[in-house]
C-alpha cells in the first residue's frame, strides 16, 4: 500500500511568534513596574524645593534619552521659575534595551538623601518604592508565565 | 510577637560591635541610624532602608519579615582606603549570618548590592563611605 501525504505542514508560525509576544509582554511589565516605582518614589521622597521629586524620571525601551533631557529641562525650569538656583543634575544613562528600564534620580544629591550623610540620617525613597513594587511585579510575572503556558 | 525591626537592629548591632577585628578597626564606633554629635571617625553606621511585605500564612499567622538594611563604613581622609577594610570586615560578619536575640530570630542575612557613595566635603575634610545593602529575614520572638 502506498500512502501519500500532501498539504500537511508543520506550522511553526505561532511557535516562532511566541518569543516575540512573550518579549513584548515582558517589556510591558518591566515598563509598567518602572513607572509605578517612579510614581511611588516621588510620593515617598522628602520635599523641600521639589527639585529632587521632579528630577526622578524613567527611561525605558520606548522612551530614550529625549525624555531625560526633557525631565532635566523641566526640573531646571521649575527652579528658575521660582527664582531658585540650578542644582547639579547627573547625566542620563544610555537608553535601555528591551526588558530593561531605569528609574533615574537626576538630582546628584539623591544618593545622600537615600543613604544619609555624615550629618543627617537617611530618608530612603527609592528602595522602599522598589520593595513596594515587588508584589505587583511578581504577580505580573506569574500572569506572564500563565499566558505563555496556555 | 516582638517588633521584627528590633530583632534586626539588635542582631546587627550585636554582630558588628561584638566582632574583635571590627572593634580594632573602628574602636567600637558602631551606630544605628545616626552617629552621636562629635563622634570620631572611622565608624560603622547602619539603618533600615526599606521593608518588604510580610510573609503571611493562613489568616494572620506571620511567618517572617524582610528588612532591607544599609550598612556603611565611613572614614575621614583622602580616599576610600580608610573605609575599605572596614566595609570588607562588615561584609564578612554579616553576609550569610544568622542568629538569635532576646527579641527573636534572624533567619538569614545576605548582601544584595554593594554601595560606594561619593565623598562628602565638610570644611577641609572629606568623608568617604563604602558598604552594602543587606536583606535580613527575621521573625519576632
Amino acid at each position: 500500500m502506498r500512502m501519500e501525504i500532501r498539504d500537511i505542514k508543520l506550522n511553526d508560525t505561532k511557535l516562532r511568534a511566541l518569543p516575540d509576544r512573550f518579549r513584548s509582554m515582558g517589556d510591558a511589565l518591566v515598563r509598567r513596574t518602572a513607572y509605578w516605582i517612579e510614581g511611588k518614589a516621588k510620593t515617598l521622597c522628602i520635599y523641600d524645593t521639589g527639585f529632587l521629586r521632579s528630577s526622578i524620571y524613567t527611561l525605558d525601551s520606548q522612551r530614550g534619552g529625549t525624555p531625560a533631557d526633557a525631565a532635566r529641562a523641566m526640573a531646571r525650569s521649575k527652579l528658575e521659575a521660582r527664582g531658585l538656583p540650578g542644582r547639579p543634575f547627573s547625566a542620563p544613562p544610555t537608553p535601555p534595551k528591551a526588558l530593561t528600564a531605569y528609574v533615574v534620580v537626576g538630582a546628584e544629591y539623591g544618593a545622600f538623601i537615600e543613604y544619609g550623610t555624615i550629618r543627617s540620617r537617611a530618608y530612603p525613597f527609592l528602595t522602599p518604592a522598589f520593595e513596594a513594587a515587588r508584589p505587583e511585579w511578581e504577580e505580573g510575572l506569574r500572569k506572564l508565565w500563565a499566558e505563555v503556558d496556555r | 510577637m516582638s517588633d521584627v525591626l528590633s530583632v534586626v537592629d539588635a542582631w546587627v548591632y550585636a554582630e558588628l560591635s561584638g566582632d574583635s577585628q571590627l572593634a580594632t578597626l573602628v574602636s567600637g564606633r558602631v551606630y544605628e541610624a545616626q552617629a552621636p554629635k562629635g563622634a570620631e571617625y572611622p565608624m560603622v553606621l547602619f539603618h533600615v532602608q526599606a521593608t518588604a511585605p510580610d510573609v503571611i500564612a493562613v489568616g494572620t499567622f506571620r511567618i517572617f519579615s524582610e528588612v532591607v538594611l544599609t550598612v556603611r563604613a565611613i572614614s575621614a581622609g583622602s580616599g576610600y582606603g580608610g573605609c575599605r577594610e572596614i566595609a570588607k570586615r562588615v561584609d564578612e560578619v554579616l553576609h550569610g549570618g544568622r542568629g538569635s536575640t532576646e527579641y527573636g530570630t534572624v533567619l538569614s542575612c545576605y548582601r544584595e548590592r554593594p554601595i560606594k557613595l561619593p565623598p562628602e566635603s565638610v570644611g577641609d575634610l572629606q568623608y568617604w563611605a563604602l558598604g552594602g545593602v543587606y536583606r535580613v529575614i527575621a521573625r519576632g520572638g
